[in-house]
């Protein structure tokens, strides 16, 4: 029943459905006060008054109306008597500022029935339209002067406003078009389509939706038209459905038509083997072609699709380095870009990408084409290009060579940069003849030598090399090794003659130095004072120095001979120390005994060291030092030493014992006086205690006299020495003992055919043989006369005489090693004082001999005097 | 009654022998001194004497011809037949020789090294010692 009331209603609500969704308020009251039909907003509108609920089908409480304004209640009671058709009430709610325009109208309903209407308006956009509609006629101009048209359309798709735009697009009058529907004048064949593009406007509001299609035109024909809509109906300054129609008959064609040779190109482009692709002004991908599915720029993200943006299938970080690289093209420049991609195998896959603008008829840039190329296999032989040259150039700068080539027919030449440096050139040399300039730099001796050998080459095509010396203005002068090579061409004509230079400065300097340094060795070598030898590691000997070849009696010649074996004992252990020594640390250092030519022995001190030579084979350097003087004056000092140390002990022992035999007699002198007695002088014993008193002083007095005989013997080691007749000295002193032998019975035989003559002191040697014969008779035996025997012979530089009697002998293990010590007496006679032996003995030692004894008891004593001559 | 009965002394030097024995019998060490000039003589009255005369000390002179003290002392360590007889040895001499006192001190017979001459102290020291132990 509702809906049949409705449709009569000529208010422009067409639909419940627009009726329930109308931000205005709507309530249809019948002349009973019966609710006939209301909407949502008005219920809205109502409960801010009101608490009474609004339902249709029952009767709108008054009484709940308190909160109104009276005038509401009236003037709906006039409306609803026929009084008045329409009255707009103002009605404000305060609390938020809220103000609502309420229009009252006297309606007629269905059949004879009449009621009224109330409709409410929320106001609070008034101001802002109130405000803005001083510029209204202003967009009403633009609008009206604009190519595109715009059209109003209400809910229900009638026209209710057309622009001027109309004619320019349709060359309708926009009053031809007004009250129209918008599905009017449509192509039949676009009329579904566009009839669900009207639905789907209506439906989404606010949602600018284009379509294209064709629609007829004033003349009569279908023209292709792009209309845009959007739904404004409930935006309160519109209240339509906006349209936005625009002509596209002639960019429609247009497209076609590139279509179609978009379609033929990208089939001819698809079969070619290069890649492109081609975007828009706005970037988008307008074609591509197969190839391009594998190479663009872009196969890392997306597959390529027409009409998508380039920026879409990139990277974002990618972008902004695009957006400059298609702002460079868009001014016209071409860019290449170079990209490494991983395919799906993982090989590095090289590209390189070309992004050209792309014109169109005008001049102006329409777009932008992209071709790619693989680069893989180029990149690689570059990259192994650039490694070969860039090994050339290490080599060249290693090598430090310069290079000069010189084309001689075109007289022109080529420097290689480290040519300037070798030769310490700042300027760069551009012509011959500044070139030739530099040859006041080569020192005068080489420079007329250097002109042979290049001319030379260049005649006889040969090459050449050559060092000279070479100084740039106030630089160090340079040693520069140059080598040169001429080229023939076919004809066998040179045309070329190619340079390398090379500073040798520095291996010069270092192999003059070596030399020097040679020669000095060479020097130290030759005469040094100590043997060098050199021997292989076999022990063959290849090199010796003169000192060596002296000391070893060899010649240079013979040395070279020799081995090790020749030289020392290789059985010795001392030798084998040596070796072993030398092969632990490298180094031996000690003494050898080495065999001379002759087959003697030099003692020698030896410092051998293992060295390796410049082929890394071993050889040994022995320097020799002989040792034979030092071993001598070694084995003289350990004598002397020894001898001192004898002496010494000699003299401490002479001080003992003279003191001892200084003492005993003092002390005898010390008691006997202790013995004295003083108070009765008359003591019988005092007179044999001065008895005693006067021997034992005369004993001190012995004592002292010896002692001043030993001291004067000891003392005087540089006594006089002359040749000594030994039967002489022998006769003179048998003259003093002969009336004591003849006594005893004793006979002296004497032998001295052999040596008859000594070197040596008068008074020692007739001192010695009194001592000798003397004790002889001394000690003789009691059972036998006395003979004594003298004999002399030579034996190793000393004269021996020896003293052989038949007398009591001694005991030698018990009295051996005092037998020539002061005072030491052997026998229990009174007649010895213990001083012969130890004179005779201190003199002959002190003149450089010795004397032996053998004895046996009871059968005689041979004592064997050693002088030394 | 002297501090010993029998005491022996061996000493080549005549006055030195007087001597000694004279200051053992004013000092009454001695009741019977028995003196040899020589050290072969001594040690044949040694193995030959009675016991009961065997001399309780023996003065010995270090420097004597033929035998010295020392051949002495060897040959007494051969004839001391009767362990009971040990008498107390002292070795007289003028020596200062420091090798002659450390040589003394290795033969165990030998009690003192004594430098001449011999003074009436020592053989108080002698006779204290002996006693003490």
């Amino acid at each position: 029943m509702t809906n049949d009331l409705l449709s009569d209603i000529t208010v422009p609500y067409l639909s419940s459905k627009s009726l329930s969704q109308s931000t205005g308020g709507f309530l249809m009251l019948d002349s009973n006060y019966k609710v006939v039909g209301v909407n949502a907003a008005y219920v809205n509108f109502h409960h801010i008054f009101n608490e009474a609920e609004v339902v249709t089908g029952h009767n709108l409480r008054l009484h709940g109306f308190d909160a109104f304004p009276d005038i509401f209640t009236h003037t709906l009671a006039h409306a609803l008597e026929g009084e008045v058709e329409n009255v707009k009430l103002q009605l404000e709610y305060l609390d938020h500022h809220d103000a609502y325009e309420v229009t009252i109208a006297y309606c007629a309903l269905a059949g004879t029935k009449h009621g009224a209407c109330i409709m409410v308006e929320k106001k609070t956009q008034e101001a802002t339209a109130r405000k803005g509609s001083f510029s209204e006629s202003f967009y009403k101009r633009l609008i009206d002067n604009c190519t595109t048209a715009y059209i109003l359309a209400d809910a229900a798709l009638t026209f209710t406003y057309v622009s001027n735009g109309i004619e320019e697009a349709l060359g309708y009058a926009p009053s031809e078009l007004i009250g129209r529907n918008a599905i009017e004048f449509v192509r039949s064949e676009d009329k579904e389509f566009v009839k669900d593009w009207l639905i789907d406007v209506r439906r989404q509001r606010g949602k600018r939706i284009s379509v294209e299609y064709q629609m007829l035109n004033k003349e009569g024909e279908y023209v292709w038209i792009e209309n845009t809509a959007t739904n404004l109906l409930k935006d309160v300054n519109v209240k339509a459905i906006v349209f936005n129609i625009r002509n596209i008959q002639s960019k429609r064609i247009a497209d076609n038509t590139l279509i179609q040779a978009e379609q033929r190109l990208s089939l001819l482009l698809n079969n070619t083997a290069e890649s492109f692709i081609i975007l828009n002004s706005r970037l988008r991908i307008v074609t591509y072609n197969k190839a391009a599915q594998e190479r663009s720029p872009f196969i890392y993200t997306h597959h390529l699709q027409s009409g998508l943006s380039v920026l879409d299938l990139i990277n974002k970080e990618e972008i902004p380095e695009y957006i400059n690289l298609f702002e460079e093209v868009f001014k016209g420049n071409v860019i290449e870009k170079e990209a490494k991609v991983k395919d799906r195998e993982g090989a590095v896959r090289i590209f390189n990408h070309s992004f050209r603008p792309l014109s169109s008829e005008q001049n102006d840039i329409s777009g932008v084409i992209i071709t790619s190329t693989e680069i893989t296999e180029r990149k690689k032989l570059e990259e192994a290009i650039g490694i070969h040259s860039e090994r050339l150039k290490t080599a060249q700068e290693i090598a430090k060579l310069g290079y000069l080539e010189y084309d001689l027919a075109t007289k022109t030449f080529f420097c290689s940069e480290l040519f300037y440096d070798i030769l310490g050139i700042s300027k760069e040399v551009k012509t011959w003849d500044e070139l030739k300039v530099l040859q006041q730099y080569i020192h005068p001796d080489d420079k007329e030598v250097l002109r042979q050998e290049i001319e030379h080459c260049l005649n006889s095509c040969t090459t050449f090399s050559f060092e000279f010396r070479f100084a740039p203005d106030s630089a160090k002068e340079k040693i520069i090794l140059v080598t040169g090579e001429a080229e023939n061409d076919d004809t066998g004509k040179t045309v070329k003659l190619r340079v390398t230079l090379q500073d040798i400065t520095d291996s010069k300097m270092a192999l003059l130095a070596m030399q020097a340094l040679e020669s000095k060795f060479k020097s130290l070598f030759e005469h040094s004072i100590d043997g060098v030898i050199l021997s292989k590691e076999n022990g063959d000997v290849f090199s010796a120095n003169p000192a060596a070849c002296a000391m070893l009696g060899y010649t240079q010649d013979e040395i070279v001979l020799l081995s090790r074996k020749n030289v020392v004992d290789e059985s010795s252990p001392v030798v084998r120390e040596m070796s072993d020594t030398r092969e632990q640390t490298g180094v031996y250092r000690g003494e050898l005994a080495l065999r001379h030519k002759s087959g003697r022995l030099i003692p020698v001190e030896v410092t051998s060291v293992s060295m390796n030579d410049a082929d890394g084979s071993r050889y040994f350097s022995t320097i020799l030092r002989d040792i034979t003087e030092k071993k001598k004056r070694d084995a003289e000092q350990q004598a002397l030493t020894e001898e001192l140390q004898k002496n010494n002990q000699d003299l401490q022992q002479f001080s003992f014992i003279t003191s001892h035999n200084m003492r005993a007699p003092v002390a005898n002198l010390i008691s006997l006086l202790s013995l004295y007695n003083k108070e009765t002088p008359a003591d019988e014993f005092n007179l044999v205690l001065v008895e005693k008193f006067e021997e034992a002083t005369k004993q001190l007095n012995q004592t002292l006299n010896d002692l001043v005989n030993i001291l004067v013997i000891k003392s005087n080691t540089n006594i006089e020495k002359e040749t000594i007749s030994l039967p002489r000295i022998f006769e003179s002193v048998k003259a003093n003992i002969d009336s004591l032998l003849q006594e005893q019975g004793g006979v002296i035989e004497t032998d001295f055919s052999e040596v008859d003559a000594i070197q040596y002191n008068r008074i020692h040697i007739e001192s010695l043989f009194l001592n000798m014969i003397t004790n002889a008779i001394r000690y003789r035996s009691p059972e036998r006369a006395p003979i004594i025997k003298i004999k002399s012979h030579r034996s190793k530089g000393y004269v021996i005489v020896e003293f052989s009697d038949n007398g009591l002998g001694m005991d030698l293990k018990r009295y051996g090693d005092r037998l020539f010590g002061l005072y030491q007496r052997f026998h229990g006679n009174k007649e010895g004082k213990g001083l012969g032996l130890y004179m005779t003995h201190s003199q002959v030692t002190a003149m450089g001999g010795k004397i032996e004894v053998e004895s046996e008891p009871g059968k005689g004593t041979t004592f064997r005097v050693y002088f030394k001559q | 009654m002297a501090t010993y009965k029998n005491v022996l002394l061996v000493e080549d030097d005549a006055i030195a022998r007087m001597v000694c024995e004279r200051i053992m019998k004013l000092n009454g060490f001695a009741d019977n001194v028995v003196m040899y000039d020589n050290a072969e003589a001594a040690l044949r009255f040694l193995s030959s004497v009675k016991s009961e005369n065997f001399p309780s000390v023996i003065f010995l002179d270090v420097n004597m011809p033929v035998l010295n003290a020392w051949d002495f002392l060897e040959e007494f360590a051969k004839v001391k037949t009767n362990p009971v007889q040990s008498p107390l040895i002292y070795l007289l001499s003028s020596s200062i020789n420091p090798l002659d006192k450390e040589k003394a001190s290795r033969y165990p017979l030998v009690q003192d090294f004594i430098e001449k001459p011999l003074k009436k102290e020592m053989l108080e020291k002698i006779t204290a010692e002996a006693f003490a132990s």
